[in-house]
């Protein structure tokens, strides 16, 4: 019995899975509840894809979470295809082509020898070692000294500073008590009464250590 | 029983040139016995050749002790100077600090030097600088480094420590246990 030809729907000509296009509709339209699931795709995309399955074959390939390079695929092909000509040419594959860099790395030198310890026995050698640890040393000592030269210089002249400033200062406090003294003396003999010495003839002045008297004009 | 490598005989030198400076030529250079340094079991000796020879003859586990302990390097590559050391560094001390009778005891027992103890001390001695510490009587009772330099020294208070101690004679009675294992 010859298998019944079922009847397509009409479809609405896209593939199968992908919804119509949802033009914009006047509010008034039942259907525009249906109006913002809408969107617009970009002119020229017409591959028949989901968007869901184009971004999938971005980033998936055959072998998962794997991209094929198309043009590392065929530099290595082209390689396959020239080994194989090689080959039928009968010259030596491994010497003409020498493909395997897996066992020799490309700049990579491996030390080869025991590994063993380095004596310092001869003289020269120690010669050596003790003139760069003395010449250190000393120059260690010697930035040492300097620093502690300068230090010290500092330190002096501080407090000669300091000396300097205590000085000035005595010697404000002893002018002061004298100009003071000074003040008394001049005040002493001013209130205590007339100073008669203007009228004495400058014979009869009495001498500097005496003592001074007081002489009342009498009437 | 093996000679050093540059590096630990750079190390060991960087260490006695803080107490004896450039006479380290005087370790080295003897024309009439030569001696030599040798590392058994992380301990630095020196000995003269003669007896580096005599030694060669008894067996690595069996070997304790040959000519005069330096120090030993510690387990992180450091040098550590030990008393036994004392006498080939008060030979070529480069700065010396000498203790009054009434501070030897003090020192001897471990404590540091202060500045009621110091007789005299050599000029000019900078700071943390290593020093050979001798009693009035020119015998060497220890070593250690300096906390202050000679002139801020002679401005300290009776009680500021000059020298901290590193190694004493004292450490053979203290350390008898330790000293030589």
């Amino acid at each position: 019995m010859a298998p019944k030809h079922r009847q397509k729907k009409p479809g609405n000509g896209l593939p199968r899975g992908q919804k119509p296009m949802v033009n914009a509709r006047p509010s008034s339209d039942p259907a525009a509840a249906n109006a913002m699931s809408s969107h617009i795709r970009p002119a020229g995309q017409k591959d028949g894809l989901t968007r869901k399955t184009r971004k999938q074959a971005r980033t998936h390939g055959p072998l998962g979470n794997v991209r094929v390079d198309k043009k590392a695929q065929a530099v290595r092909n082209k390689a396959v295809r020239d080994a194989k000509a090689l080959l039928k040419s009968g010259k030596n594959l491994a010497q003409e082509m020498q493909l395997n860099t897996a066992l020799k790395p490309a700049g990579i030198v491996h030390k080869r020898g025991k590994k063993g310890k380095v004596f310092a026995e001869d003289k020269d050698t120690m010669q050596k070692l003790v003139s760069v640890v003395t010449a250190r040393m000393d120059q260690v000592h010697a930035t040492k000294i300097e620093r502690a030269k300068e230090l010290e210089a500092i330190r002096e002249a501080k407090r000669k500073e300091i000396e300097k400033r205590e000085q000035a200062k005595v010697d404000k406090l002893e002018q002061k008590k004298k100009d003071i003294k000074k003040a008394k003396r001049k005040g002493k003999s001013v209130d205590g009464g007339d100073d008669l010495s203007v009228f004495d003839s400058p014979s009869e002045k009495p001498a500097k250590g005496a003592k001074r008297r007081v002489r009342f004009a009498e009437d | 029983m093996r000679p050093l490598t540059e590096d630990e005989t750079k190390t060991v030198f960087e260490k006695l040139a803080n107490y004896i400076g450039r006479n380290i030529t005087h370790l080295i250079d003897r024309p009439d016995d030569p001696h030599v340094f040798r590392l058994q079991k992380d301990r630095v000796y020196y000995m003269s050749e003669k007896v580096m020879r005599f030694a060669t003859s008894v067996g690595r586990p069996e070997l304790m002790s040959l000519g005069v302990c330096l120090g030993k390097f510690t387990k992180t590559g450091k040098f550590r100077l030990h008393v036994t050391a004392v006498d080939i560094l008060a030979q070529y001390a480069r700065f010396k600090v000498w203790i009054k009778p009434n501070g030897e005891m003090s020192y001897l027992y471990g404590n540091n030097v202060l500045k009621a103890h110091v007789g005299k001390m050599s000029d000019d001695i900078p700071e943390h600088t290593g020093v050979v510490v001798f009693a009035m009587n020119d015998i060497p009772l220890g070593f250690g480094v300096t906390a202050k330099s000679t002139t801020e020294a002679r401005r300290l208070d009776p009680t500021g420590i000059v020298v901290f101690r590193q190694g004493d004679i004292g450490e053979y009675l203290r350390e008898e246990d330790t000293l030589f294992t």
